[in-house]
Parts: structure tokens; C-alpha cells; sequence
């Protein structure tokens, strides 16, 4: 069955099988859903690893220093990668980039399955390291040599191989991915989508994507060396090592090599997670406060210079490292003025609910939440980016809360958010309400009272990666007693999860059937059959668009929305004036 | 869809209303540059820390076994070829064609071959990839653009048996690892 | 009425930020170096990012209370208004950025240091390692290191012969003296941290990196790794004392020689 469009892109006729509809399915809404599913189980796993380091951290002695360390890294590389990237790029990237540019699916879809699979693959990978001799490496989600792959590092002989081939699967993965919704933007938009009336969403995805094709091979490159250096002992990263006094069998190699790849990946990663969040809280806003997004084209242009800022800020992660001291100058010099853009984008958010219409929607509500944690996180970084105020509180808990506002919270909620906003699309039916506000309330103010004190602690100079404080002269007995109230907190928030998985599995089944557009929203995805099916416009030709996507409460109109489909009514016949 | 009997709003200035998007690269193509882009990220994070290695006292200039020059050689006749069936393919003349894409993909095949070669004289001369850390890069390096070179003929076999659909993206990409290959050469050479 | 929650909900955020600041329940150790600059650049952030979370959530706050009923007002931007945030923005960092590039130069630009101390890393300790009576650190060969030998000194060299090792501690810096430490490890990467001093530095294997500072106050210290090295990271903590200069000399000149502890 050929579907009309207009590009020259063909999708294949609707799959039969049950293999070839729900678990080999080369359809973009499937994959998403199998990304996001991936994603938050994995997730789970990420955080039932965070309890046991808390436990660990309230109750020392709990856990041994090898098993606190290895639930650390794996706690952190799950949710920063297999979790964040893989449900921002791949779930909500899927779902969303042919849905709202009016394409029937992805310019590649074949290798957009196999993505998924190369993935999964990934994930299971790295869940085996948690079954092999000496368990999952415990090198922390930075993975520096030497200590990396030398004894008195949990896993450095199994757990770090396994770690690494998984990581060069998923950067397999997310190319395959990312070439799909690059392309997919640039050549598959239907008639009347230019660029500049694509919804934020869809560029905060974009541009996310592009820099993940740019950032990921200094990874992937890291990688191979470390498994070269492990595997054959070249000195790619390793200098002479005599330890626990043995000479081993390493070189002349540099570990600041290894840091410099790393972060270099590193650093536009979290901006490779946040971007995407950014265009998700932009939809949310404006939806529910019934108003056009404040400044489109600065929030695009904001969106292009934290992509391109991001790439030489790097060695901000560096700035104790022992690298060239007069680097410290540029690095926070560029670090600060990528904050600008963030404000920006910030200042937009909040003009865009000021005189609007606020409906306290749970999407909105998570909205909120992200606008909170993402300027306290941002603040933070302010301090940290600074070169000589890093000093003291470089490997402290101020780190610890800055990362956890910005990734653990922000990028969380605006996930959330996105869920609970899109489900009744995706899924036709509405989420249950009275969960979602009791998962606001437990998620936002739980983070807020576990990771706010958390600077304070950095102040004070309490070190990062530590399971246990003993010993420490200079931390009071209050700073204990904070530790065991934010295990406390951290547990009823984690448990309040449950709430929201819940919702997602109940709903599916009993939830209220949703109308195609709850929210009454202008993109196009809301045009589509609810849940949109093969080739996501039916047979008739896909949408074509007139306007930008973010016509709320147009003055003198009657409705408080025009979709972005929606043909330009001539009175009396006249000219089309007033468009440009 | 709304009605009404007046005019609505005009939305912003350059957001609003007009034809469709910019026609652009024909779509085969567009994925293959943005492939590319990644690429070339990956071989330019290879290089600087080439480049940083180097400069670190411990380096010790390896020799280069003269077939490298042999299989570059080799490498640029199967470009060539590739070209040549690319350009007949695009002209409709698939039979024709077919020979030329064959004989590319068998010199690049040659091409891996002659590297797997230089890699056993390397290793029989002592020059093992632990210990040297200009040998480790010379493994790591050709490894690498050999096993892109790999994919891109398992590519052209699906072209090939696709009825040479996709044969003028194969090209570029192989032209693409030639460009490399003479880059990671050069610099080879020159350390 | 959830809406009203919520707004006192942001208030009472940013009310229990600032209380948090002012009541300091947990806030820098007492400074003990010349690097209290530091410290007030973090109050300067302090001041201004306060300011900026409270302006932010007070604005979120009041909007989402107002703003309730509609209907909304057409606004897609406003471009003198866009253009004076942007400026205002930059003006922000800039004020964050001057003083601290400005002190930043302080650091990598240290003063001539009437004393020099290398301090080792390994795996789980720290040791030091002080110019004996020449004024000069001996030569180092990693061939050499041993647990007998930490530092790899070579026996022969008479600039190594006079040098003072401590292994595991205590560090003993004179007050007063700008001093600059070179940091070493055998292994793995480690940093030191004295809170009181402020300032940290990794200790990387195959290279020997540096920091400086003035002790400005007499006791006992302690100093922790600062980046993470394995198992023992969190134990791998050590004792700092400055001491009066004279107590620091009769000190230094009454420890046995690196000659010595070799059997030479």
C-alpha cells in the first residue's frame, strides 16, 4: 500500500504479523514506546542502585566500599545514558519528530529498529557485568584510569570490559538513531513546515541529536583505548604504575588524555539531555497557559548557541586535574557565558506564563517543577564553572547537587511532564489526575529537601564518593544526622514512583478515553487518530501547514488555539494579507 | 477545523503563512552526510590524540612497511572504480555498471587485505602494540578505518544485490574513507 | 487551592534557601590559608544567584496565582524587553567572571616560595617529602620506588641524600610562608584537599603537578583525597599542622635524612 506525501519516501505496507507489529516494527511510534519502556525499567534499576548507596550513606557499614562503589557507577551511567539519553533522544524523539513535522515516519526505518535492538543489546550488556567474576566495574560513571582497570577498583577485570563494549554499542545505537532524526528533519517535513515553524520540541531534539552524532565518537574513541589498554596493555592512558608494590606493565601513557575525551563527550552529553527537556517544558508551557511561547526565534537561536558553546567548555571538569593552569582562563570564561542562553530560555518560560492562562495541569505542574530545579541547578553552576571557586568545591557535594538538580530533577520532571502530556496521544487514553498531582507533590518537594542542603555540605568541604564519613574531623554530627533525614526523604520519594508506574500500567486499561486533543493544542501531532496508526495520517495526504505552532488566545478570534493545519479563512473572498 | 467570519491574527513576522520547505539533497544522500559529520568527529578525535601522544617523550618512530604505499594505491583504484560504476548506474546502464562496482569492492577487499599484511610484518619485526605507543596507535588507527571500510563493503554487497540502489552513496563513502586513509597516512608518515 | 499551595509552596523555597544561607548550619570550614578571596567570591555568587532564585520562583509564584482565570494576552515576544535581559544577563557574569578570573591569576602565578614540599599519593596514604638543608628536592626514578622507597630516590644523589621523607604524615607547614606543593602518585589518581586551605590538587601518575599557599593560622588540620582512587579512598585521610616557624625548623632539622632511612 503506497501512502500519499511529498517527499519521495516510501513506508511499507502495514505489518500482519505479531513479530512484525509489536516487537520487530520498523513503525516510529512502536520504537518509541519500546525505547521509553526500556528506559524507565532501567531506570528503575538506576534507582533501586541510589537506595542502596543512601542506605550506605545514612547506616554506614551497610554496604562494603566495592559494592557502594560499583551501585555508584552503575547507578550513574544507567541514568545518565541508558535512562535520560535513550528515553529523551529515543523515546520521546521517536514518538514526536514525524508526528509533528506531518511525515508518516522516519527517513530510515529499518535502521531506526535496529537501534532499538543495538540498545537493548547495550542495556543487557551491562546488567550481565552485574553476573560476571568480580561484578560490575566500580569506577565510577567517569571511568579515569588508572584506576579504572587496575586492582583496588571493584570490576576492573570483567565489570569495566563489559561496561565499555556496552557503551560502544549504544553510541552504535544512538548514530543509527540520530541519523534518523537529522534527516527526518531536514527532508521529511510535509508542505508548509519551514524550519522556523517547527515546533521547540522538535529543535530541542534536533539540535540535541546533532551534537550527540558530533560528541559521541570522542567517547567511542576513549573507549577503545581503555579497552586496548586493558585488554593488550598499550599505554594509551596509563603511565608507569608501580602498585601495592608492583611495577605494572604500562608506560609514558597520559590519564589527562583519557579526561579529555571523556569530557569532552561529557559535557555536551548533559546538554545533549537538557535540550530535548528545554523544547519538551516550551510545549508544556504554552499548551497549558494557553499562550504563544515567549520569543520563538531567541528560543531557537539560544537552543543553536548552547549546542555550539557546549563543545569548548569542556575542561571545566578539569579545572584540579593538574592540566595546563592557564587553560582554567578560557574554559570559565566560555563556561559563564554559556549561562546566558540557558537565561535566556528561562526568562522566555516565565514570560510565557506571565498574563497567560495558567491551568494547573499535572503536565503543568511538572513544567514548574523543571523551572525551579533547572534555575537552582543552573545558579550552581555558576559557582562551579568560576575556575577559582571551583577549587574548593570541586569533588564535594556541592557537585553532587548541582548534577542532581540539573539531571536527577530537571531533566526528570520535564520527562514526566512530557509523559503525562502525550500519553493520552499516544495511548487514547487519559492518565488517572489524582496519581499525577500526588506524584508531583512527593517528587518535587522530596528532591527539593534531599538535594538542596547538599550545597551546604559542599560549602562546608564534605567529599564526593566517600561511603562513609568516619574519620572526618571537620564534618559535624548534624551533617550525619542530614544524611540519615535525606535517605529518609529520598526513599518515600522513590517509592512514590511506584504511584506513576502504576498510573502507566492502570491507565492503559481503565483510563478515561481521551479525546484526539485534550489539551487543544496547535501541533500537529494532535491532528492524528488517536492512537495515530500505520503511516500516522491514514490515507489521506498528511497535513499541510500554515502557521507557526504556538497560535494561542489569537486577539478577536473566537477559539483559544488555531492548529497549525488549519487553512487560512479569506473573508469575502479577499487576498491573504498579514502572512508573510 | 475552526470557522469564522473574520480575519484571524497574523502570527508573527517569518513564522506565518507561505509555501513549503527548501527542496534538498535527494534523501539517500542527506543521511549520508550527516553519517559523514559523525565520522569525521570520530577520526578527528583519533588524530588529536595522536597528536598528543606523539608529543610525549616516549615515543619511538615506527617503520613503515612499503605496502602501505601498495594498498593506498589500492584503495584509490577502487574509488575509481566505484566512481565508475557509480556514474554508469546513475546513467541507467545497471549491467554495465555492475562489473565496476565489483572491481571496486574487490581492490578495497585487497586494500584490508594489504593492511592485515603490513599488520603481521609489523608484529613479526617485534613491534607489538603493548610497549610502543606509536605501533598501539598504528594498530588502532588502521583497525579502525579498516573496519569502516568493512561496513561500507558490506554495504555495497546490499546495494549490489539491490539492484545497485544506494550505489552512488557506497561511492561517496568509500571516497570518504580514501580521504581519510590518506590523512591517517600522511600522518603516519610524518611521525 | 492547590494553586495557592503551590505559589506558598515556591515562596517557601526560596524562604528556606535564604534561611539555609544565613543560619549556616553547614558552611566553609574557618579559613586557614591566604586564600580567603575564595570565600568571598562564593558570597558575592551567593548574593547574586539568591537574587536571581528568589526574583525567578516570586515571579513563578505570583504568575501562576494571578493568571488563573485568563483569558491569556497575545505576547509572542517583545524585543526591546528580550534585549535588555540579554544585556542585564551579561552584566551578571561578567560581575561573577572579573573577580574570579582576577584571583584566578593569584593562583597560577604563584609568589617566589621560600619553601617547596612534594606530597604522594598511593594507594591508601600520604607521604611528604621536604628539601633537606641544600634547599633542593633530589632526582626520582620510578625503577627505584619501593615500599621501603616511596618517592624512588636515588641513593647516590647527594641532592636526595639530605631530603626529609614522612610517610603517611603529618604534613608540618611553617605559618606564614607562601609554600608550593608538588604533588606526585605512584598509582592511581589522587587529590589533595585541606578544607581550611581551600584550594586542591590531583596528584596524577607521570606527571608532578602543583599548588601553592600561605598558611595564616596555627593548628591541626586534616586533609582528605579528593578524587576517587579505589576502595580506600575514603580512608585515605591525613593529618596538616602548621606550626611557628621555629617549631617547623628545630623540626625539620631533628628528622633523620633520606641517606639514612635507605641504609646509606
Amino acid at each position: 500500500m503506497e501512502l500519499p506525501g511529498y517527499h519521495d519516501h516510501r513506508i511499507g505496507p502495514e505489518p500482519r504479523s505479531f513479530w512484525t507489529r509489536y516487537v520487530f516494527s520498523q513503525d516510529h511510534k512502536v520504537i518509541a514506546l519500546q525505547y521509553t519502556v526500556t528506559a524507565l525499567l532501567v531506570g528503575a534499576i538506576g534507582m533501586v542502585l541510589s537506595w542502596a548507596m543512601r542506605l550506605e550513606l545514612a547506616f554506614p557499614g551497610t554496604l562494603d566500599p566495592g559494592r557502594y562503589y560499583q551501585a555508584m557507577t552503575l547507578h550513574g551511567m544507567i541514568m545518565v545514558i541508558y535512562l535520560l539519553t535513550a528515553l529523551l533522544l529515543g523515546g520521546f524523539g521517536n514518538f514526536l519528530i514525524p508526528l509533528m513535522l506531518g511525515a508518516r515516519d522516519m527517513a530510515y526505518p529499518f535502521v531506526n529498529m535496529l537501534s532499538y535492538w543495538v540498545y537493548l543489546l547495550s542495556v543487557l550488556v551491562l546488567l550481565a557485568s552485574f553476573f560476571v567474576p568480580g561484578g560490575p566495574t566500580g569506577a565510577g560513571w567517569t571511568l579515569y584510569p588508572p584506576q579504572a582497570i587496575t586492582r583496588g577498583t571493584p570490576g576492573y577485570d570483567w565489570g569495566i570490559l563489559l561496561m565499555l563494549v556496552s557503551l560502544l554499542l549504544f553510541i552504535v545505537a544512538a548514530t543509527m538513531g540520530g541519523l534518523n532524526y537529522v534527516t527526518t528533519v531536514l527532508q521529511l517535513r510535509t508542505k508548509g513546515m519551514t524550519l522556523m515553524r517547527m515546533p521547540l520540541a522538535v529543535w530541542g531534539i534536533f539540535v540535541a541529536s546533532v551534537m550527540a552524532l558530533l560528541a559521541f565518537p570522542a567517547l567511542f574513541v576513549g573507549c577503545v583505548m581503555m579497552l586496548l589498554d586493558r585488554t593488550l596493555h598499550t599505554s594509551f592512558f596509563m603511565p608507569a604504575v608501580i602498585q601495592f608494590g608492583q611495577r605494572l606493565p604500562y608506560e609514558g601513557g597520559s590519564p589527562l588524555l583519557w579526561q579529555h575525551l571523556f569530557w569532552f563527550f561529557g559535557h555536551p552529553e548533559v546538554y545533549i539531555v537538557i535540550l530535548p527537556a528545554m523544547g519538551l517544558i516550551s510545549e508544556l508551557v504554552s499548551v497549558h497557559a494557553r499562550k504563544p511561547i515567549f520569543g520563538y526565534r531567541a528560543m531557537v537561536l539560544s537552543l543553536v548557541a548552547i549546542a555550539a558553546i557546549s563543545f569548548v567548555v569542556w575542561a571545566h571538569h578539569m579545572y584540579t586535574s593538574g592540566m595546563n593552569p592557564y587553560f582554567g582562563f578560557f574554559f570559565a570564561t566560555t563556561t559563564l557565558i554559556v549561562a546566558i542562553p540557558s537565561a535566556i530560555k528561562t526568562y522566555n518560560w516565565l514570560l510565557t506564563l506571565w498574563r497567560g492562562k495558567v491551568q494547573l495541569t499535572v503536565p503543568l505542574l511538572f513544567a514548574i517543577a523543571f523551572l525551579n530545579t533547572f534555575v537552582v541547578g543552573g545558579l550552581t553552576g555558576l559557582f562551579l564553572g568560576n575556575v577559582i571557586v571551583d577549587f574548593p568545591l570541586q569533588d564535594t557535594y556541592f557537585v553532587v547537587a548541582h548534577f542532581h538538580m540539573v539531571m536527577g530533577v530537571a531533566a526528570i520532571v520535564a520527562i514526566f511532564g512530557g509523559i503525562y502530556h502525550w500519553y493520552p496521544k499516544a495511548t487514547g487514553r487519559m492518565l488517572n489526575e489524582t496519581l499525577g498531582r500526588l506524584h508531583f507533590w512527593a517528587t518535587f518537594v522530596g528532591t527539593y529537601l534531599i538535594f538542596f542542603p547538599m550545597h551546604f555540605l559542599g560549602l562546608l568541604g564534605m567529599p564526593r564518593r566517600y561511603p562513609t564519613f568516619e574519620g572526618l574531623t571537620f564534618v559535624p554530627p548534624s551533617a550525619h544526622a542530614l544524611n540519615e533525614f535525606i535517605t529518609a526523604v529520598a526513599l518515600l520519594v522513590g517509592l512514590s514512583q511506584l504511584l506513576f508506574g502504576f498510573n502507566l500500567v492502570y491507565s492503559y486499561f481503565r483510563g478515561a478515553r481521551a479525546p484526539d486533543n485534550p489539551w487543544r493544542a496547535a501541533t500537529l501531532e494532535w491532528q492524528a487518530p488517536t492512537p495515530p496508526p500505520h503511516g500516522n495520517w491514514g490515507p489521506e495526504p498528511p497535513p499541510v501547514v500554515y502557521r507557526w505552532a504556538y497560535e494561542y488566545s489569537p486577539p478577536g478570534f473566537p477559539e483559544d488555539f488555531i492548529p497549525q493545519n488549519a487553512p487560512p479563512v479569506l473573508a469575502g473572498g479577499g487576498a491573504e494579507e498579514g502572512y508573510a | 477545523m475552526p470557522r469564522v467570519g473574520e480575519k484571524p491574527p497574523a502570527p508573527p513576522q517569518g513564522l506565518g503563512g507561505g509555501g513549503g520547505g527548501k527542496e534538498g539533497f535527494p534523501l539517500p544522500h542527506t543521511g549520508l552526510l550527516v553519517l559523514l559529520a559523525a565520522l569525521t568527529s570520530l577520526f578527528a578525535a583519533l588524530v588529536s590524540a595522536y597528536v598528543v601522544r606523539m608529543g610525549l617523550p616516549d615515543w619511538r618512530s615506527l617503520p613503515k612497511p612499503p605496502l602501505l604505499w601498495l594498498n593506498t594505491l589500492l584503495l584509490l583504484l577502487a574509488s575509481l572504480a566505484l566512481e565508475r560504476g557509480a556514474r554508469l548506474w546513475e546513467g541507467g546502464a545497471l549491467r554495465e555498471a555492475r562489473p565496476w562496482a565489483r572491481a571496486g569492492g574487490a581492490l578495497g577487499l585487497g586494500f584490508l587485505a594489504g593492511q592485515l599484511l603490513a599488520w603481521r610484518l609489523l608484529l613479526g619485526a617485534g613491534y607489538a602494540p603493548a610497549g610502543n605507543p606509536a605501533g598501539a596507535f598504528f594498530y588502532l588507527v588502521t583497525g579502525l578505518h579498516g573496519l569502516h571500510l568493512l561496513g561500507g563493503g558490506v554495504a555495497l554487497a546490499w546495494a549490489l544485490a539491490r539492484d545497485g540502489r544506494g550505489l552512488r552513496a557506497c561511492a561517496w563513502y568509500w571516497h570518504y574513507l580514501l580521504g581519510v586513509w590518506l590523512l591517517l597516512f600522511a600522518l603516519l608518515l610524518g611521525s | 487551592m492547590q494553586r495557592a499551595l503551590l505559589a506558598a509552596t515556591l515562596v517557601l523555597m526560596v524562604v528556606g534557601a535564604f534561611a539555609l544561607a544565613l543560619l549556616r548550619p553547614w558552611w566553609f570550614t574557618p579559613l586557614a590559608s591566604n586564600w580567603g578571596s575564595i570565600d568571598g567570591i562564593i558570597l558575592l555568587s551567593l548574593v547574586l544567584t539568591g537574587l536571581a532564585y528568589a526574583g525567578v520562583n516570586l515571579f513563578l509564584a505570583y504568575s501562576l496565582a494571578r493568571y488563573a482565570k485568563g483569558p491569556a494576552q497575545y505576547i509572542p515576544d517583545d524585543p526591546l524587553l528580550e534585549r535588555r535581559l540579554f544585556w542585564f544577563t551579561a552584566l551578571g557574569i561578567a560581575v561573577l567572571l572579573a573577580p574570579g578570573l582576577y584571583f584566578y591569576a593569584h593562583l597560577v602565578r604563584p609568589p617566589q616560595p621560600k619553601l617547596t614540599v612534594e606530597v604522594l599519593g598511593q594507594q591508601w596514604l600520604w607521604s611528604y617529602r621536604y628539601p633537606g638543608p641544600d634547599g633542593k628536592l633530589g632526582a626520582t626514578d620510578t625503577a627505584r620506588v619501593s615500599p621501603a622507597n616511596p618517592f624512588g630516590l636515588d641513593p647516590k644523589d647527594p641532592a636526595a641524600r639530605d631530603d626529609v621523607v614522612v610517610v603517611g604524615g603529618p604534613l608540618r607547614l611553617p605559618l606564614g610562608m607562601p609554600v608550593q606543593l608538588l604533588l606526585r602518585a605512584n598509582d592511581v589518581i589522587h587529590a589533595f584537599y585541606v578544607p581550611e586551605f581551600r584550594i586542591k590538587m590531583d596528584a596524577v601518575p607521570g606527571m608532578v603537578t602543583r599548588i601553592w599557599l600561605t598558611p595564616t593560622r596555627l593548628g591541626a588540620f586534616q586533609a582528605v583525597c579528593a578524587e576517587y582512587c579505589g576502595l580506600g579512598h575514603a580512608r585515605m585521610l591525613g593529618q596538616v599542622l602548621v606550626v611557628s616557624p621555629q617549631e617547623f625548623q628545630a623540626w625539620l632539622e631533628a628528622q633523620p635524612r633520606a641517606a639514612q632511612a635507605l641504609g646509606q
